[in-house]
């Protein structure tokens, strides 16, 4: 056991010494020369490699030694180690000097994290085998838990490296077949998107309090109120009631005016102001790129506003082109619901409207990630190995 | 407003756990005891659970946006659960630390009420919310009570300079729930993120930082698994993690990069 232990140690030590060699020389780890065919190559033959290993080295050290707890307990610590730089160093690969040439500013991408991963896959799978027999309950959940994680950072790591995430940017009225990766480059997709109308809503303003210095009051005796009809509220001496709410109207020379097709959401609202020596009605809009909010000073640090609102629904209607069909399908894409079509799932990002122009321009991204189905087997085996970890040690609390 | 009978809510909460605490430390007739110190607290969650069903109808959205609201949550689970480990170990200690936590966490929603809104941005509007959410902070309850548990059990190791074994067990026996209700969490916030946005798991801070203590909890129970002498080391492990756990819920914003996270709470 004092071999073990010893294993424990310098096993992680030697991984991150030789990865950190590697990433000075080399620089940052080839996910991208994983693509397929080698990933699966490369999972099914560690598969392998695990069983023949298992089978014929059963009584040897190196079977004894990656599944035991000395192995998990390293495998565990070494790849905590990795999450903890994360957290600690910016991560943004930008940055330059001796922890950016090590990889601590991007640690996902370093020698030493995939060597990590892999220690872990060793030790996951060489416990999972082991756990194989004898064939009981508890070694089934055993292995859920074990094989379903073995499954996930193996297809998550070297699957990601054919994954494809594009940012597909439509005007309305507008069709558009290609979109740009996170790194700015251009790819032509095997579809096109035309935006035929974008829809939007959004949640009342809030009535609210800034300060001179432009802070938003947040206080126990005062916070931010959504701007409904006859809600009332106190601060100070003053006694707010929200009385009528304007869509799309802005206060010009003391009068209302509503104008159709503003590039912003802009909110006109008005309250009644009272305290011992007033009783008004003021006019406050919500500021927007092309005209100032309407505040109501009532004092120092105390401007009463209307907040810009919140959207509280997006969603495209579109038609999709293919080569295939020859009629345009029609679908509706919203947040949370995106569209499957063929090996791409298109997403709704955001949005986002130019300034001068009265069409909203509707941000999809459309995800190419063959391994995901993968991936889901690895998560549901998880979920199944932990619902019977939630019920495991029942017996024993009930001593 | 309900959130303006928070204060009243937890007027009583206090008050019957209090009344609950004093039987069961300072009355004699034991079964009288128990029956009290049952029945009050038990009557006190009820009551938190209501206002907290009362104020979800009145914001027309799951209150699980702020983070007010979670505390508000946490405070009710963790009254609860240690309610449920009282009726199975009647566990005085336990009791009173949980009864303590709920009351802290209760009263920090009183003196940060936040404001609260109806508002819900249209990514959280999504089936997967709750359930993520609220596995979440019942896993962070049972977990915050392995933690209290395992507190006692130092207080006992410091008095008597011996390990209690049995106080350690405990601690695991809800070690392993808590830590499969963070898998179930973690997982289901991941494939709500791969419907929401394409990616499951986009080393968002909140994310990297729940991932961390996920890994500190599965350390535990490895150790606990394979080393079972290492009591002491498991010990301080526990205690450790759950720092890591509170950090993951309360002080990403501290660190680098931590307000750039999607899982800021809204305020």
């Amino acid at each position: 056991m004092e071999k073990f232990k010893t294993y424990s140690i310098a096993i992680p030590l030697l991984l991150f010494l030789d990865g950190t060699i590697m990433q000075l020389i080399f620089g940052k780890f080839p996910i991208n020369s994983f693509r397929f065919p080698v990933n699966f190559t490369l999972i099914f033959a560690l598969l392998i490699i695990l069983a023949l290993v298992f089978i014929f080295y059963k009584t040897k050290t190196i079977v004894k030694f990656l599944s035991s707890g000395y192995a998990a307990l390293s495998s565990i610590l070494f790849f905590i180690f990795h999450v903890i730089i994360m957290v600690i160093f910016s991560q943004n690969d930008h940055y330059s000097g001796f922890w950016g040439a090590i990889g601590f500013h991007k640690i996902t991408e370093t020698w030493s994290y995939a060597y990590s991963s892999l220690y872990l896959l060793l030790s996951l799978g060489m416990v999972s085998f082991r756990r194989l027999t004898p064939f009981n309950t508890r070694n089934i959940f055993f292995y859920f838990n074990h094989f379903g994680l073995w499954i996930v950072i193996a297809f998550a790591s070297l699957g990601q490296a054919d994954k494809l995430k594009l940012f597909i940017s439509v005007p309305e009225n507008d069709i558009v077949w290609f979109g740009t990766d996170s790194d700015g480059n251009f790819h032509e997709i095997d579809f096109a998107i035309k935006l035929n109308k974008f829809n939007l809503a959004f949640y009342s303003p809030q009535l609210a309090i800034l300060d001179d210095n432009g802070e938003l009051l947040k206080v126990k005796e005062f916070h931010p109120v959504d701007f409904v009809k006859d809600t009332e509220i106190k601060y100070k001496n003053f006694n707010f009631k929200c009385l009528d709410l304007y869509e799309d109207a802005i206060i010009f020379k003391d009068s209302v005016v509503f104008i159709d097709d503003l590039p912003e959401k802009t909110w006109l609202g008005t309250v009644e102001i009272s305290n011992k020596s007033r009783k008004d009605t003021v006019y406050l809009s919500t500021a927007t790129s092309f005209h100032p909010p309407k505040i109501e000073k009532l004092g120092k640090n105390l401007n009463l506003i209307l907040l810009p609102s919140e959207a509280s629904y997006f969603g495209s209607k579109i038609e999709i082109y293919t080569e295939k069909d020859s009629k345009p399908g029609k679908f509706i894409i919203e947040v949370n619901k995106p569209l499957k079509l063929g090996n791409w799932t298109i997403y709704q990002n955001s949005y986002k409207k130019n300034p001068g122009n009265v069409n909203y321009i509707s941000i999809f991204s459309a995800v190419y990630d063959p391994w995901i189905k993968i991936v889901y087997v690895g998560i549901v085996m998880m979920l199944i190995g932990a619902i019977y970890l939630i019920f495991s040690r029942k017996k024993e609390f009930k001593k | 407003m309900i959130w303006q009978i928070l204060n009243i809510t937890f007027i009583i909460f206090v008050s019957l756990w209090l009344v609950g605490t004093i039987f069961l430390f300072f009355n004699k007739n034991k079964i009288k005891t128990t029956k009290i110190s049952l029945i009050l607290p038990g009557i006190a969650n009820l009551i938190l659970l209501t206002f907290i069903i009362l104020y979800w109808i009145e914001i027309e959205r799951p209150p699980l946006k702020t983070m007010a609201e979670t505390r508000l949550w946490y405070a009710m689970f963790v009254s609860l659960i240690v309610w449920v480990i009282f009726i199975r170990t009647k566990s005085k200690p336990l009791y009173l630390l949980g009864f303590i936590m709920s009351t802290v966490f209760l009263l920090v929603d009183l003196i940060h009420p936040e404001y609260q809104t109806k508002n819900l941005m249209p990514a959280l509007q999504s089936p997967w919310f709750i359930p993520h959410v609220v596995i979440y902070m019942i896993s962070y309850a049972v977990l915050a009570a392995a933690c209290l548990t395992t507190l006692i059990g130092y207080y006992n190791y410091l008095k008597s300079n011996t390990i209690d074994h049995e106080n350690l067990r405990l601690a695991m026996n809800l070690v392993y729930p808590g830590f499969a209700l963070l898998t179930i969490g973690m997982l289901l916030g991941a494939v709500w993120a791969k419907i929401a946005w394409g990616d499951y798991w986009s080393w968002d801070p909140k994310e990297t930082w729940a991932l961390l203590t996920w890994l500190f909890y599965m350390l535990c129970i490895h150790l606990d698994y394979s080393f079972p002498n290492k009591r002491k080391t498991l010990m301080f492990l526990l205690a450790f993690s759950f720092i890591v756990l509170i950090i993951t819920w309360l002080g990403i914003r501290y660190f680098p990069n931590g307000m750039s996270s999607i899982h800021v709470y809204g305020n």
